[in-house]
């Protein structure tokens, strides 16, 4: 006999607790690997997007802590575009909409010149793409009119008003096919912020060595204390909507750890005190107290890497379930990354663990005397 | 000051010397100045009516619990409480319960095998070490049952079986025969007969029972925390 079959064996002793502990490390591992793995997903979503529409530094108005809020007038646009180094200059102004009637509750509104090049790299897939002109007319990314169950041809409702949509388009980024496109001027009516966006992408051109990036950067620093300057990473992570999504999927993951841990050291220490006399029948055949002390950490590390992978599936199936939910398919892709999963995995671990730790030690304390007090 | 202990040429396997044992919470000494000499091959019963203080007698020789005062000796070394008892209780005392006490959800083989992990051996040396054991107490057709589905005499040789797998000295029998009936009681009286005599053995039974504590070679009485008898002499006060 290997001490591992000890250990699966007492699991087996009480198999319907054992399996409710599983169960509840299963929900908590779960819980933490969706919701972070969603808080992941949107912040790369973001990244993904910034880095491959070029861009090194995203300029918006200073002191905003809500970036939808905050506004830039276009005429730093235009001396950004004529600093030297600067190879492209794209501004957008943005907005979140709902259609509630099919349930959809935080869709993006982009607005965009006629001649952005965002508008040129996304893939029409039927209709057209929006030009200089066009008034009461929108794009939509192919995720979102899934969702509407819209086509070219078919009219929406934006701010109250009729638009019709003229092109569905495919984008690589998540963030985009979800969204809806209108051209600049005509989001800014609705939003009455006239000759305003929400920023400005600055992609830099790096042949002059790494550091231009940083002199480009001092240099629109220099247009005044309103203006804030911040390279793409750093931009993302400032992000007051990923910051809320990653502190609640923060918050989420230590209540469920804590809940987790909870659990196993309910289990644990009722299954220690139900084998007292089996514990001290250990000791008194002559088991050294670590010998008795590791048999219980490893039927809680036993209990806790069952639970873990459970929970991993159980977190895989969840966020595809979630990226079919039309209110949040535009923000959630359905994909785990590895390193979530193994973080999930370790954090299962060090809560089986840290369960697990009293009822050992005490376990590991008990007198030989208990195996000849207690009955069995 | 007691010590029934006769004089015997055999070396001394354990002495307990002038040893108390108070316990405070309830304010009862359950063993005044008791002296006893067990030696190599003795087979020894101890009796006397509960709470006499013989189960407090057994738990100092077997290591499992140390005296408030006095000492306790085995192969000459003190068993004080900070030495490592539980090297002495794996390697040199094999213990057998009134309740046997197997772990319910292993197999006869795989108890068997509980104390083995404290030795050298390997998983399948632990294995055939077991088989041998179990066959020794009669049990090899039943090695791969549960507990539960032994008889009670059963469970107990499977219990003697563990009680023998580190080949300790000295084997230490707490009631071994209190939950079994009268057939499956002589079963293990004859076992440890055979331990005693075939493989010199040096067994040391708890017993209420005059008729177990008769196939002893020396039978001790034990009444209110003192030996006063051996053999039916009394012993000086």
């Amino acid at each position: 006999m290997r001490a591992l079959t000890m250990v699966r064996k007492n699991l087996w002793l009480r198999p319907v607790r054992s399996w409710l502990t599983i169960a509840g490390l299963a929900i908590a591992v779960g819980a933490i690997v969706s919701l972070v793995g969603i808080a992941q997903r949107f912040e790369q979503a973001f990244l993904e997007l910034y880095n491959r529409r070029g861009g090194d530094l995203v300029v918006q108005r200073a002191g905003g802590a809500m970036q939808l809020a905050s506004g830039i007038d276009q005429r730093v646009g235009q001396r950004i575009r004529s600093l030297p180094h600067v190879q492209q200059v794209i501004g957008s102004l943005m907005d979140m909409v709902a259609f509630e009637q099919s349930d959809l509750f935080a869709v993006i509104v982009n607005g965009w010149e006629p001649d952005s090049p965002v508008l040129s790299a996304v893939d029409t897939v039927s209709g057209r793409r929006l030009r200089a002109g066009d008034r009461q007319r929108v794009m939509l990314g192919n995720v979102l009119a899934a969702n509407l169950g819209k086509h070219v041809g078919d009219r929406i409702e934006l701010y109250g008003e009729p638009f019709e949509v003229v092109g569905i388009f495919e984008s690589f980024s998540i963030l985009e096919s979800g969204a809806v496109f209108v051209l600049l001027d005509e989001l800014q009516r609705l939003m009455h912020r006239p000759n305003h966006v929400t920023g400005y992408l600055v992609e830099v051109d790096k042949t002059g060595g790494q550091n231009t990036v940083e002199q480009v950067q001092r240099q629109i620093e220099a247009f005044g204390p309103q203006i804030s300057v911040l390279p793409t990473g750093s931009f993302i992570k400032s992000i007051a909507q990923i910051k809320v999504v990653r502190a609640m999927a923060d918050v989420t993951s230590l209540v469920a750890i804590v809940i987790g841990a909870l659990s196993v050291a309910n289990t644990m220490t009722m299954s220690v005190l139900e084998r007292r006399a089996e514990i001290g029948m250990l000791h008194a055949v002559g088991w050294r107290p670590s010998r008795v002390l590791t048999l219980i950490l490893l039927e809680s590390l036993l209990l806790c890497v069952v639970g873990a992978v459970a929970g991993c599936l159980l977190g895989l199936v969840t966020i595809k379930a979630m990226a079919h939910i039309s209110a949040l398919s535009g923000l959630v892709d359905g994909r785990l990354s590895a390193s979530i999963l193994l973080d999930g995995c370790l954090l299962a671990l060090a809560a089986g663990m840290l369960g697990a730790l009293y009822p050992a030690w005490w376990a590991m304390r008990l007198t030989p005397l208990a195996a000849l007090r207690a009955k069995t | 000051m007691n010590d029934s202990s006769p004089s015997i040429d055999r070396p001394v396997l354990l002495q307990v010397e002038h040893a108390s044992r108070l316990y405070p919470d309830g304010n009862v000494t359950a063993l005044r100045d008791v002296s006893l000499t067990v030696h190599t091959g003795d087979y020894l019963s101890i009796m006397g009516p509960s709470g006499s203080g013989k189960s407090t007698l057994l738990n100092l020789m077997g290591a499992i619990d140390v005296p408030t005062s006095g000492e306790v000796y085995f192969e000459g070394e003190s068993l004080a409480p900070q030495r490592r008892l539980h090297k002495i209780r794996a390697h040199k005392i094999g213990f057998i319960f009134q309740s046997f006490h197997l772990l319910p959800t292993l197999t006869a083989l795989e108890n068997v095998q509980i104390p083995m992990f404290e030795g050298s051996l390997s998983a399948r040396q632990r294995r055939a070490r077991a088989g041998e054991l179990l066959e020794l107490v009669g049990l090899a057709e039943r090695m791969h049952h549960l507990p539960a589905q032994l008889s009670v005499g059963q469970r107990q040789r499977v219990a003697i079986a563990r009680s023998l797998a580190n080949d300790p000295p000295l084997l230490l029998a707490d009631e071994p025969t209190g939950n079994l009936d009268s057939r499956s009681g002589g079963e293990v009286l004859d076992l440890f007969d055979r331990l005693h005599r075939q493989a010199g053995r040096t067994l040391v039974v708890i017993t209420h029972s005059q008729e177990v504590a008769e196939r002893a070679e020396r039978i001790v009485h034990v009444r209110d925390g003192q030996i006063v008898s051996e053999n039916g002499q009394p012993c000086a006060r």
